[in-house]
C-alpha cells in the first residue's frame, strides 16, 4: 500500500502539473501576443511618422520647384509686390497661373486620385495674399498672413513645411519662397501649399501597416476628430487625457503610451503621437490603434489547436502512450502486489477460518492492514472463547458438577448462551463435539451420546408447535396432561407456587419459552414451587417425567437417571440459582437442543 | 472776497509748480543694437527642419516691431503725464498691422478687421473672457481692456497661427523703436530709472542700464543699448 500511495501521490502530481502548465501557458503567449501587438502598433506609429516626414518632402519639393520657378508667377508677384493693392483682375490672373501649375503637380503626383486637390495661396513680399486657388477660402484675396511662421521663413527665403489646424480641419502645408533669378536676384514672395488632411490620405498612411489611424485636433477642451479609417468611434475624452505632455513631440511613438480604449463592444490598443508645426498649439495629434487580441485562455487555446497540430509529426504521441501505458501499468503493478494479492490470501485464510479448518486466521502470513485485520479477528476469537469458558465455569458453579452417567444437556441459561454463529462456524453449524459451551450443562461428564437415529425430538406441546415448554405452563385442557410424551407435554397441573414468571419478567428465559403462554401458572401466584413441599415433589415429578419422554423421544438413553437423582439436583440447582438471583422460585423447562432433552431453569422473582 | 483770492493764488501756485516739473524734466533717447541680423525665429516647426532656398541667403528679420524699451522708475514713481488710453490693432487674417502694441494699464484697445479678412474668434490666451467670444466678422471689431500691467496676447481660436501682442506697462515711460533701432522717451521726471527691453511677451534678460534723469537736462544718450540673441526671458 505504500508504494501505491506514493505513486497515486506522484501521478496526481504530474496531473495537478500537467493542469497548472495547460492553464498558465496561455498567459505567457497571450502577454507575448499583446506584446507584439503593442509593439507593431509603435512600429506602424514610426511608420505613419515616417511616411507624413516623406509626404511633407515631397510637398515641400513640389511648392519649391514648380511654383518658385514659374516665371510667370514670378513676374507676376513683383508686380503685386510694388502695387499698393491687390485688385480683383491682379488676383484672378494670378490665382490662374497658381491653378496651372498646381494641376501640373497633381497630374504627376502621386496622390489619390479622390484626394481633393491642394490649396494654394499666392503671397507678396509684405505677406500680401494676392491670391487663393482652392480650399475653404478660394479666391479670397488682399488680407495679410505675415505673422504665421511659415509664412514668415518663407518670405524670409526658407522652405519648410507646417501643420495648420482649422475647425475640424488639418492642414499639412508646404512654403517657399518665390525668388526673382533674373538679376536683380531678389524675394518676390512665397508660396503656400496645403493639403487637407483627409480620408484617402488617412487610408495610404496605413495602407500596409494594418492598422486604423485617426487624426484629432483639440475644439476647446476635448479632441474632434477630423478624419479615420475604419469603423471605430474612440472616446475623444479618453484621447484627449492621453494626449503626451513631453517637451519634446519626436519621441511619441517611441514612448509607447499605448492607451486602452473602447468603442461600442470592442477594445483596442491606441497610441498617440502629436503634430507638429502650428497645429500644436492645437494639441492636433494622430492615433494609431487596432483591437486588442480577444484574450486566449485555456479554452481559446484549445479552440485554436488545428487537426495538423495533432497529427504524428507535430506531436509526440508515441512518447505520450509510451508514458501513459508505463504509468497505468506501474499502478496495476503496485496495485496486484500490495492490494489484491494480500486481500485473495486473507481472504482464503477467512475462508479457512469459516470452515473451520483452521481455528485462527495465519497473522505471521498477512502484512500490514491485511495483518492488522488478521489479529483484530483472532483478538476477537480469543474473546469468544474465553467468554465461553467463562461462562460454562459459572454454569458448573450454578448447576454443580454433572452427575456420573450422561442425562443429557440441562440448559439453564439459554439466554445467555453462545451465538448460534461462532467464529469460524457457518451459521446454522452443529457445535463441536468438544468442548461443549459453557451455557449447557450436562448430567454426567459428558460421555458419548448416543448416536442419533433420526431427526432430533422435540418436546412436542400441541398445535401450535413450540420448541419449548415452560414446565408450569397451564395445558391446553383443564385436566391434567397425560404422562404420555407423544402427546404434547403439558407437563404439571398447575402449581401455583412453581408457575413460570409472568411474561416480561423472565429475563433468564429464551425466545421459544418466553412466546409460550404458560398455562400452568396461576395468576395470583407468579412465583414457583414451595420448596420442600408435596407441590415441588409433585413439581420435580412432571418434570422428571416430561424430561425423560423427552429423552426418549430423542432417542437418548435413560439408564440411570432416576427421580432421586433428577429431583436431588434440580433442587440443588434451584437452591443455587435462587440465592444467586435472589428469586422466590425456579421454573424448569425441558426442551430439545441439537437433539438431546435439555433442560432449562428459570428463576422466578415476583 | 479775500476767500475768492485765496483760491486764485493757489491755483496760481499749482500751475506754477507744474509747469516746473514739466519744464525739469527730462528725454531719454539711444538706439537699440539688434542681435546681429540673423534668421527669423524657428517657430513651430513641421515635420522637417526648414531648408534655406539655394538662390539667395535668407532675409534677416525685423524683430523692432516686437521691442519696447522701458524705463521702470527706481524707488517711489514720480508723478508722470497721463498716457494715451486707446489702442488700435489692425487684424489683416494671418497677423496684425503691429504685432505689438504697448499701452497704459486701463487702455482699451480696439482689434479691427480688414475688409478681406476672414472670420477670427479673437481671444486673448489664458484669459478668454477678456475679449467678448464672439465671431470677428470682416470689417468687425472687438474691443477689450488692459487692466494690468503684463502681457497680452491675442489669438485666434479657429484659425492657428495669429498672435498679436499687447504689452500693459504700470510706467508711462516706454516706447517702441523705429526701425532702424532708436528711441526717445520724453518727458521722463526726474529721478533714477532702470532701462529694460521688452520682446513680445516678456522682458530681456540682459544687462539694465540706470539712467538718471536731473531737473530739465536729459541724461546722456544711449547709443548702444545691447540685446543678446535669442531675447532670453527675464525674471520678474
Amino acid at each position: 500500500m505504500y508504494f501505491s500511495k506514493i505513486w497515486l501521490f506522484l501521478v496526481t502530481l504530474a496531473g495537478a502539473v500537467a493542469l497548472t502548465i495547460a492553464l498558465v501557458m496561455p498567459r505567457p503567449a497571450q502577454r507575448a501576443r499583446q506584446q507584439s501587438e503593442q509593439q507593431r502598433l509603435v512600429l506602424a506609429c514610426s511608420v505613419v511618422d515616417i511616411l507624413l516626414r516623406d509626404n511633407a518632402v515631397q510637398r515641400v519639393d513640389n511648392v519649391a520647384a514648380p511654383f518658385a520657378r514659374d516665371l510667370e508667377l514670378v513676374n507676376a508677384l513683383a508686380q503685386a509686390s510694388d502695387a499698393p493693392t491687390i485688385d480683383e483682375p491682379r488676383a484672378r490672373s494670378v490665382g490662374q497661373l497658381a491653378a496651372s501649375v498646381r494641376d501640373k503637380i497633381s497630374a504627376v503626383g502621386d496622390a489619390d486620385k479622390n484626394e481633393a486637390k491642394p490649396f494654394v495661396i499666392v503671397l507678396d513680399r509684405s505677406g500680401r495674399v494676392v491670391a487663393r486657388v482652392g480650399g475653404d477660402r478660394d479666391g479670397a484675396f488682399g488680407d495679410s498672413m505675415a505673422g504665421r511662421a511659415i509664412i514668415d521663413d518663407a518670405l524670409a527665403g526658407y522652405l519648410r513645411d507646417d501643420v495648420w489646424a482649422g475647425k475640424n480641419a488639418l492642414y499639412l502645408v508646404s512654403a517657399a519662397p518665390v525668388v526673382k533669378r533674373d538679376p536683380p536676384v531678389a524675394y518676390e514672395g512665397a508660396i503656400v501649399l496645403g493639403h487637407a488632411v483627409s480620408q484617402p490620405l488617412a487610408a495610404r498612411l496605413v495602407k500596409s501597416l494594418d492598422v486604423d489611424i485617426g487624426f484629432y485636433v483639440r475644439d476647446q477642451k476635448s479632441a474632434v476628430l477630423v478624419t479615420k479609417t475604419g469603423d471605430a468611434n474612440l472616446p475623444e475624452d479618453k484621447l484627449t487625457a492621453a494626449i503626451p505632455t513631453s517637451p519634446t513631440i519626436a519621441g511619441d511613438c517611441d514612448a509607447k503610451a499605448i492607451i486602452d480604449v473602447s468603442s461600442g463592444d470592442k477594445d483596442y490598443s491606441a497610441l498617440l503621437a502629436r503634430l507638429p508645426g502650428e497645429a500644436r498649439h492645437q494639441d492636433a495629434f494622430y492615433t494609431v490603434y487596432t483591437a486588442k487580441p480577444a484574450a486566449v485562455g485555456f479554452a481559446g487555446t484549445l479552440g485554436a489547436v488545428k487537426n495538423n497540430d495533432l497529427g504524428f509529426g507535430n506531436f509526440p504521441w508515441l512518447f505520450v502512450g509510451a508514458l501513459f501505458v508505463i504509468a497505468l501499468g506501474i499502478g496495476f503493478f503496485l496495485h496486484i502486489w500490495e492490494t489484491d494479492r494480500p486481500l485473495a490470501r486473507l481472504t482464503a485464510d477467512a475462508v479457512k477460518l469459516a470452515k473451520g479448518d483452521n481455528p485462527r486466521l495465519a497473522e505471521e502470513e498477512h502484512h500490514g492492514k491485511f495483518g492488522s485485520i488478521a489479529r483484530s479477528v483472532n483478538t476477537q476469537i480469543d474473546k469468544l472463547q474465553r467468554d465461553a469458558k467463562s461462562a460454562r465455569k459459572d454454569l458448573d458453579q450454578l448447576l454443580g458438577p454433572a452427575p456420573e452417567g450422561s442425562l443429557g444437556a440441562m440448559d439453564l441459561v439459554a439466554a445467555t448462551a453462545l451465538p448460534a454463529a461462532r467464529p469460524g462456524l457457518p451459521l446454522g453449524a452443529p457445535a463441536p463435539a468438544a468442548p461443549p459451551p459453557p451455557s449447557e450443562f450436562r448430567f454426567g461428564d459428558g460421555g458419548t451420546p448416543p448416536p442419533r437415529t433420526g431427526p432430533a425430538p422435540s418436546l412436542d406441546l400441541g398445535p401450535p408447535p413450540r420448541p419449548a415448554t415452560p414446565i408450569g405452563a397451564p395445558p391446553a385442557r383443564p385436566t391434567p396432561p397425560p404422562r404420555s410424551m407423544a402427546a404434547p407435554p403439558p407437563v404439571k397441573p398447575p402449581i401455583p407456587s412453581m408457575a413460570g414468571a409472568a411474561p416480561g419478567k423472565r429475563a433468564m428465559e429464551d425466545d421459544i419459552l418466553g412466546a409460550i403462554e404458560d398455562p400452568l401458572e396461576p395468576t395470583s401466584n407468579a412465583g414457583g414451587v414451595d420448596p420442600n413441599t408435596p407441590q415441588e415433589e409433585a413439581y420435580f415429578h412432571t418434570v422428571y417425567d416430561s424430561f425423560v419422554d423427552m429423552k426418549k423421544k430423542c432417542g437418548e438413553s435413560i439408564a440411570g437417571l432416576t427421580f432421586a437423582k433428577f429431583s436431588e439436583k434440580l433442587r440443588k440447582n434451584r437452591d443455587e440459582l435462587m440465592s444467586k438471583t435472589v428469586c422466590r422460585s425456579v421454573k424448569f423447562t425441558v426442551y430439545v437442543k441439537d437433539g438431546k432433552a435439555a433442560l432449562k431453569a428459570t428463576p422466578v422473582k415476583d | 472776497m479775500p476767500r475768492f483770492r485765496a483760491a486764485v493764488s493757489t491755483s496760481a501756485a499749482c500751475a506754477v509748480l507744474v509747469a516746473a516739473a514739466a519744464a525739469h524734466a527730462g528725454n531719454v533717447t539711444g538706439k537699440v543694437d539688434l542681435p546681429a541680423s540673423g534668421p527669423p525665429p524657428l517657430r513651430d516647426q513641421g515635420f522637417l527642419d526648414r531648408t534655406e532656398n539655394p538662390h539667395m541667403p535668407i532675409r534677416a528679420v525685423d524683430a523692432t516691431p516686437l521691442l519696447v524699451v522701458v524705463l521702470v522708475p527706481q524707488g517711489t514713481p514720480p508723478a508722470a503725464p497721463a498716457k494715451t488710453t486707446t489702442a488700435t490693432m489692425q487684424f489683416l487674417g494671418g497677423s496684425f498691422d503691429k504685432p505689438l502694441v504697448a499701452v497704459a494699464p486701463g487702455t482699451e484697445v480696439t482689434i479691427k478687421s480688414c475688409a478681406a479678412c476672414p472670420d477670427a474668434n479673437l481671444a486673448v490666451e489664458g484669459k478668454p473672457d477678456l475679449i467678448e467670444s464672439s465671431v470677428l466678422a470682416a470689417n468687425g471689431s472687438k474691443v477689450f481692456k488692459a487692466a494690468q500691467a503684463g502681457a497680452f496676447v491675442i489669438e485666434d481660436k479657429v484659425s492657428t497661427g495669429l498672435r498679436g501682442y499687447v504689452a500693459v506697462f504700470d510706467t508711462p515711460y516706454f516706447v517702441q523703436p523705429d526701425a532702424t533701432g532708436h528711441f526717445e522717451i520724453k518727458d521722463v521726471a526726474p529721478g533714477t530709472y532702470t532701462l529694460r527691453i521688452w520682446y513680445a511677451d516678456h522682458f530681456v534678460q540682459r544687462g539694465d542700464e540706470n539712467v538718471t534723469v536731473e531737473g530739465k537736462r536729459s541724461p546722456p544718450d544711449l547709443p548702444h543699448v545691447a540685446i543678446p540673441t535669442g531675447f532670453p526671458r527675464a525674471g520678474k
